[in-house]
């Protein structure tokens, strides 16, 4: 450990600690824009400048919080009349060419060009020059949009592709004032697009409005966002999310730290797949049965109660029971009760997995193939489903896209259109085929709160960030309930323990 | 005046530098009795003569060179020369290199031996074509006649930045990487050319360690001061009778370089100031010039510094803010954009500087100029941005009222036609007709400056 003082107040920290992350440690962030934790140290931006006196002899200089390692004995001002007024002074420089077109800005509400000439009062600008007038929408390809007026050179996105991609596309070209950043000159003298899964996170280490998400462009202000901190469940990896929505839709994903999972970061893939999750129309909004040849929606009671009654009908080890990869631990759980009541096994359906890409995702698209297998449901691989509907009569099909998921399957198709479903849990409208029986409303995984077992065995918390449509349960609450009406069917109806 | 041992080699009527010429007078013995010895004892002459840098910092060379890991380091360490000379007004290294190129590579040779290097990189600036040629000869014959033994020397041309001069700038720029200056810590002599210890020195530092080594500390003592040695080639230009490149000792009075050696102010005109060290060292106003010495105590106590030692002199008839504009245009068209100061800083002291010269000054522009200074000095990774401050606070602070003339009567009092103040960001047709201007007024400057460089000693 090593001891400085801060401000007046001494305090231990770890060897090789950085005068910025000392502060930070103590509850106080420090403008910055070059540095950040997940790409390194530059040095350039200048505008984390601190006083700082040590070690040793070493007089009281200002210097860069970031690039200044602490050592024993050193004595740092963050506040000193010289230190904010050199921070001042590196934002009004920054601020000289800055368009300040905040209100069309994406990034307004959590810019930090925004945030930090605030906190220091920078009111006004002493310039009266021209501003710079450069490309204020630089296509960068499917992912980015680029404006090159609000770029305050940080070079944060030239470095994340090198020091963390490993994918150098951009660089900074032309020197001095004219300095912009840029992807290679494309054979038509245009702007080569970038590519590759991780493009998202530029946006997210911009630290002002330059790099933006074609996505998320005039979606909302950022401040108008509720944002839900989940987990992702487009693989198994597990990347830590806030799922950002407004007006009741998903307008934004973006990773959340996870040091041992996905660090600062996350993939496009994960990123940008909720416009399904928003799309309302066609969803199974109550119980559906089957009466008198057509299918009509019903209460919950009269929905779980035929249900139950022909899962009953079809219980045994010939009925194929198959979950969706995306259920939860606590789902998983209840299907595997479920299951076991009716003495069928209890599955999950994996869609075939693809090779892993070079940083975060696993290739697995079951968000959740360790904590299902761990509650004892059986793998189903896409070839042991094709044999398993070639040997079955019928089928529980139950959660989010598992339908999906038996289309594709080779002989799936079929099966649906001859088999006995005594019972769907479904997040789609309905199911038209002529052997169900009873539809069953299911959420999808922006609707559900529960934990997932990522690839390396950590049970993470994702939490609903959207509602289910008005009037339906929770799948948990579905399984447990309809696990009730088959134990009780024929009996007395059970008290509605979990409505 | 004092012994002089750079320039008289090279002025003898038909010296053209080869190696027989070079070895007839004398040279490649001192590399022969520094091989005699160890590295470390070549070293320690070289700190004990006291010889400082010449390229601008005026840091020691010996004890620079003892920064270098110890001999049981088993990483390669290198040499690298600073050949870049981009700081205005500055023209001695070229001097040397195109018509003494051997005293240039016996140094390199000493030096590389004295700090135990691989191989020496000499990064020679871009437009300097006859340097380059005369450089090329000379290596090659070095290389033949066995001089350089297992240390060769390799060149490296510039492409016409600047920032390459600054020491870790031009490293990168070797690398094959944007120039752009490295934080320090870590230092060149434990992370250098390609992370192995380096030692980067300039070209007419390196010329003074042959006469050293060749001659002895006592005699290199008898020149200069104790507190900067020896000689150093002070390039005149501007406006005097007789620009050109003087080698005169260190502490020698400025009025003795600018009335005896380049025959004083041209036109019988009176003096107004003199840039003393080449662009970044700022203004000093004639008064403070009267009794100036020029070493790097002397100049440090006028309140700027040694830089290169090239001195720019300034008539009765210039106008300080138009000068200051220049040297601002050219800070702000070489700054290497890293740091946001000194890509912001640069630009807008230039901006400022052109409106109040084109009689569009507000009231409150001086003293912005001298916060933005401030905001920019002694805070960035190199020192290209108090480069660009020092000159405006040193115009601001000896010529303040003349600012203040401008801003009053919205016009240049000397009478000058508006400046263009380069913009930037403009559509690519309109920028290159403003840099078509702008150019041509740096070309004015330039032959204003030059025009008379025949008359010089050693310059044509």
């Amino acid at each position: 450990m090593t001891k400085v003082t801060i401000d007046g107040r001494v305090v231990d920290v770890p060897e090789k600690t950085t005068v910025f992350e000392a502060v930070r440690g103590q509850g106080q962030v420090l403008p910055h824009y070059c540095y950040h934790p997940g790409i390194g140290i530059e040095g350039s931006c200048r505008v984390c400048q601190v006083e700082v006196a040590g070690p040793g002899k070493m007089p009281r200089r200002l210097a860069i919080s970031c690039r200044t390692e602490c050592a024993e004995g050193m004595e740092v001002w963050t506040s000193s009349p010289p230190a904010e007024g050199a921070r001042r002074m590196v934002l009004e420089f920054l601020l000289k060419n800055h368009p300040l077109d905040c209100p069309i800005c994406d990034k307004a509400g959590e810019c930090t060009l925004q945030n930090f000439a605030f906190d220091t009062g920078q009111g006004r600008s002493r310039s009266h020059e021209p501003r710079r007038q450069l490309r204020k929408r630089v296509d960068l390809g499917d992912v980015i949009l680029f404006d090159e007026e609000r770029c305050i050179l940080c070079t944060r996105c030239v470095r994340f592709q090198e020091v963390v991609v490993k994918d150098p596309q951009l660089g900074v070209v032309n020197r001095g004032t004219d300095s912009v950043v840029a992807t290679a000159p494309a054979a038509d003298g245009g702007d080569t697009p970038l590519h590759g899964n991780y493009q998202g996170n530029l946006a997210d280490v911009c630290p002002v409005g330059a790099l933006t998400l074609k996505k998320f462009r005039f979606r909302a202000r950022a401040w108008q966002l509720q944002a839900t901190p989940s987990a992702c469940s487009f693989c198994s990896r597990g990347c830590n999310t806030i799922v950002e929505t407004f007006r009741g839709s998903i307008q934004r994903i973006r990773p959340r730290f996870h040091p041992d999972v996905n660090k600062w970061w996350m993939c496009d893939v994960g990123r940008f797949a909720f416009d399904d999750a928003n799309d309302r129309s066609g969803r199974l909004a109550s119980p559906v049965v089957r009466r008198g040849g057509v299918l009509e929606e019903v209460d919950y009671d009269v929905g779980l109660e035929e249900a139950a009654k022909a899962l009953k009908g079809a219980a045994g080890p010939q009925l194929l029971a198959l979950a969706s990869p995306f259920f939860t631990n606590e789902e998983g759980e209840a299907f595997r009760a479920l299951c076991a009541t009716l003495g069928a096994a209890a599955r999950f359906v994996a869609p075939p997995t693809a090779d892993p890409d070079e940083l975060l995702h696993t290739g697995d698209p079951c968000p959740n193939r360790r904590g299902l297998t761990d509650k004892g449901l059986v793998v189903s691989t896409p070839d042991e489903v094709a044999a398993l509907v070639v040997s079955s009569k019928a089928a529980l099909l139950a959660g989010e896209r598992v339908i999906d998921a038996l289309e594709l399957i080779p002989g799936g198709s079929v099966f649906l259109g001859n088999a006995k479903l005594p019972c769907i849990v479904t997040e789609r409208r309905l199911v038209e085929r002529d052997g169900v029986v009873a539809c069953l409303p299911a959420a999808n995984a922006f609707e559900k709160s529960g934990t997932f077992t990522n690839v390396n065995g950590l049970a993470q918390p994702i939490r609903a960030a959207l509602k289910r449509p008005p009037g339906t349960l929770s799948d948990l609450d579905t399984l447990v309930r309809l696990r009730d009406a088959v134990l009780s069917s024929g009996h007395a109806k059970p008290a509605a323990a979990h409505a | 005046m004092a012994e002089r041992y750079l320039l008289p080699r090279l002025e003898k009527p038909g010296y053209r530098g080869s190696l027989e010429e070079y070895r007839r007078e004398g040279g490649y013995e001192a590399l022969k009795k520094a091989l005699a010895m160890q590295p470390e004892e070549v070293t320690a002459i070289v700190k004990n003569s006291g010889l400082r840098g010449r390229g601008g910092a005026g840091f020691p060379t010996g004890l620079k060179w003892t920064f270098m890991p110890p001999a049981a380091d088993p990483r390669p360490r290198y040499l690298a020369v600073n050949a870049d000379e981009s700081e205005p007004g500055t023209c001695k290294d070229r001097v040397l290199m195109e018509r003494d190129p051997h005293s240039v590579v016996e140094g390199v040779a000493i030096s590389a031996y004295a700090l135990r290097a691989k191989a020496s990189y000499v990064y020679i600036r871009g437009e300097y074509r006859a340097s380059f040629r005369a450089m090329e000869r000379a290596i090659t014959e070095a290389t033949k006649a066995g001089l350089l033994a297992d240390r060769p020397i390799h060149l490296h041309v510039g492409a016409g930045a600047y920032i390459c001069g600054e020491e870790t700038a031009l490293m990168e720029s070797l690398e094959g990487k944007r120039g752009h200056p490295r934080p320090k810590p870590p230092f060149p002599a434990n992370f250098g050319l390609w992370g192995q210890p380096t030692t980067v020195n300039n070209v007419e530092t390196l010329a003074n360690v042959p006469p050293i080594l060749a001659k002895g500390i006592e005699w290199y003592a008898t020149m200069g001061t104790k507190a900067s040695p020896g000689n150093f080639l002070c390039g005149i230009s501007g406006h005097v009778e007789r620009p050109g490149v003087y080698e005169v000792p260190l502490g020698i009075p400025a009025k003795t370089i600018l009335d005896d050696l380049a025959g004083g102010v041209r036109g019988g005109k009176k003096l107004k100031a003199i840039i003393p060290g080449g662009s970044s060292s700022g203004f000093l106003p004639a008064s403070a010039v009267e009794k100036l010495v020029m070493d790097h105590d002397g100049l440090k106590n006028a309140g700027t510094m040694f830089g290169t030692g090239a001195i720019i002199a300034l008539d009765e008839t210039s106008c300080i803010v138009r000068a200051t504009k220049v040297l601002c245009q050219f800070y702000h068209h070489e700054t290497c954009g890293q740091c946001s100061q000194c890509r912001e800083g640069c630009a807008w002291l230039d901006q400022i500087c052109g409106r109040v010269e084109n009689g569009e000054g507000r009231p409150d522009d001086v003293n912005t100029l001298l916060a933005l200074a401030d905001g920019m000095r002694g805070k960035t990774i190199c020192a290209l941005s108090d480069a660009a401050a020092i000159p405006v606070q040193l115009a601001i602070q000896h010529f303040r009222s003349e600012f203040e003339q401008h801003v009053a009567e919205k016009r240049c009092p000397f009478g000058n036609p508006p400046m263009h103040v380069h913009t930037d960001g403009l559509d690519d047709e309109k920028r290159s007709e403003l840099v078509e201007i702008v150019h041509s007024d740096v070309l004015t400057l330039l032959n204003e400056g030059k025009s008379t460089s025949g008359k010089g000693m050693a310059v044509q």
